[in-house]
């Protein structure tokens, strides 16, 4: 395949990741990993309480890749036409069943589906179909979806092991937590941009294609070596993946080399591997014991989600360093003492996110030497 | 048996409360006493002054929580609830297990804070009331 119209799409997703990205806080990598399984396409669980940014990410990607976007809160009582379509009534007449589909999500290229656990079983199993085969069922009605990527969100992961199945159709997955303290004033003004600008679509669904297809015939067989190796260092850790899991990362891995601008995947592009640890504390854990197998990573399109996944505390350290180093930038003058005051309200912010997330053995040295300095004005 | 290892936190825990020990428990009081009182209202505390001075603060939410160099930062971990523990710290042995351990020698309802060395200390919050500035400098004082 020619690599010109692959480049051109690459760059147009890089330019849609990076619209999206724009005005929220600390969420480019969920923007990125949001792009990353759409081009693998894998779905997406997010799991972060509320206010996370979660539905208005999957809206930005959706609106600058132009797709068919659809969004729903799921509940307890959600009847499966509300996600589906409505029964045709004409064709009831005639004693067929098929769901009216328009504007619903068997329509969708792009869908955010909030608490997505809360379905009831009904719209779960027809969900399972449509998330595994790309395939409607319902009644008389079977149909091939444009669906590329699903994003589910949830509060927290489910306890009940009949969701497992269903669960486990989302591989990539990432875990929000609010905004620490000294980073509100930026997601104030973030937010604040996101009410006013109005969004860009610089990239399209056949550049998703494009790309996606490119996925697919990619040679991950140059890494796979280096992946079993990495899986089994996870396994002597504790950390288990399914064979599914094991076999569908490397999808992952392939959509990671074509943003980064690899048609043919290097160790650069292993992090994804940290995505597909299905628990939080499992992919915490994952950082750390991968940390010398993904030293080598580096994504110029997805330089937050890779940088997170492959340096775990050093990735914590490294974005406390930034931001202190820019309150610090920001000293009021001495005759505004509010302004003093308040600026120094945001240091001892920072002094506290660094004793209360680092212990001796683990602060680093630039992180030892950002504390002195913001001690000196706080103390 | 040998003494109970201690390593670091995997995923760090959000502080809910901070304890000072020492001189950092003279320069906790000294800095939560000139806070404003609606600032105070929102966090309560209990002071010990065996095996040695130590003020504990807790309150519902980080944000809410003050800075003072060489205080420790506590949280509750989901397997052990009804223990306050160091934030970046775990003890090498499963929580509920320790919980267990732990609330059998304090053998008292509601929170416990547990410290890590070099502190080893297992101090009930049950008794944990508003904070006041006229409390904080009482503590200050030497008057319990």
């Amino acid at each position: 395949m020619s690599t010109e119209p692959l480049k051109a799409a690459a760059l147009a997703l890089r330019q849609a990741i990076t619209s999206a990205g724009h005005g929220l806080v600390q969420r480019e990598s969920l923007v990125e990993l949001i792009a990353l399984s759409a081009v693998a396409g894998e779905h997406l669980l997010v799991v972060g309480p509320p206010g996370t940014a979660k539905s208005e990410a999957v809206r930005r990607v959706a609106r600058a890749l132009g797709g068919k976007y659809f969004e729903y809160l799921l509940g307890r009582f959600t009847e499966p036409s509300e996600i589906f379509g409505p029964v045709d009534l004409r064709k009831l007449k005639d004693g067929i069943v098929e769901t009216e589909t328009s504007g619903m999500l068997p329509e969708a290229e792009i869908a955010f589906l909030d608490e997505v656990f809360l379905g009831s079983t009904a719209i779960l199993n027809t969900l399972l179909g449509l998330l595994n085969e790309r395939t409607f069922r319902r009644g008389h009605t079977r149909i091939e979806v444009p669906l590329r990527l699903c994003v589910g969100a949830t509060n927290t992961l489910p306890d009940d092991d009949a969701l497992a199945a269903f669960s486990d159709r989302f591989l990539t997955r990432i875990f929000l937590e609010p905004l620490p303290d000294p980073e509100l004033e930026d997601l104030l003004a973030g937010g604040w941009s996101l009410l006013r600008e109005p969004p860009a679509a610089p990239a399209s669904i056949a550049d998703l294609d494009l790309l996606s297809r490119a996925a697919r015939t990619a040679n991950v067989e140059a890494v796979r070596t280096e992946l079993a190796h990495a899986i089994r260092v996870l396994r002597k850790n504790g950390v288990t993946l399914t064979d599914r899991r094991a076999v569908k990362v490397q999808r992952l891995i392939a959509a990671a080399a074509l943003l980064g601008g690899r048609t043919t995947p290097t160790t650069a592009d292993l992090w994804p591997l940290v995505y597909a640890v299905p628990d939080p504390d499992a992919q915490t854990l994952a950082r750390d014991v991968l940390r010398e197998v993904l030293a080598a990573s580096e994504n110029s399109a997805l330089a937050a989600a890779a940088a997170e996944a492959s340096l775990g505390p050093l990735a914590r350290a490294s974005r406390i360093v930034s931001r202190g180093k820019e309150i610090l930038a920001t000293k009021p003058p001495v005759e505004d003492p509010p302004g003093v005051e308040a600026w120094k309200l945001r240091l001892e912010g920072v002094a506290r996110e660094i004793d209360a997330g680092f212990s001796e053995k683990t602060i680093t040295d630039e992180l030892r030497n950002l504390r002195a300095e913001v001690v000196r004005w706080v103390s | 048996m040998g003494e109970l290892r201690w390593i670091d936190r995997a995923r760090v825990l959000a502080p809910i409360a901070a304890c000072g020990r020492g001189a950092a428990a003279d320069a906790l009081a000294l800095k939560l006493s000139s806070w404003p009182a609606d600032r105070l209202a929102k966090l309560s505390g209990v002071s010990v002054f065996a095996p040695e001075r130590a003020v504990f603060v807790l309150a519902q939410s980080e944000d809410d929580l003050p800075w003072v160099d060489g205080i420790q930062y506590l949280g509750k971990d989901p397997h052990a609830p009804q223990l306050l523990l160091p934030t970046a710290e775990r003890p090498d042995i499963h929580l509920s297990l320790f919980e267990r351990a732990i609330t059998r020698v304090a053998r008292t309802p509601g929170l416990i804070a547990v410290l890590a060395p070099p502190a080893r200390s297992i101090i009930p919050l049950r008794a944990a009331l508003p904070l006041s500035s006229k409390k904080l400098r009482d503590f200050i004082e030497g008057n319990s």
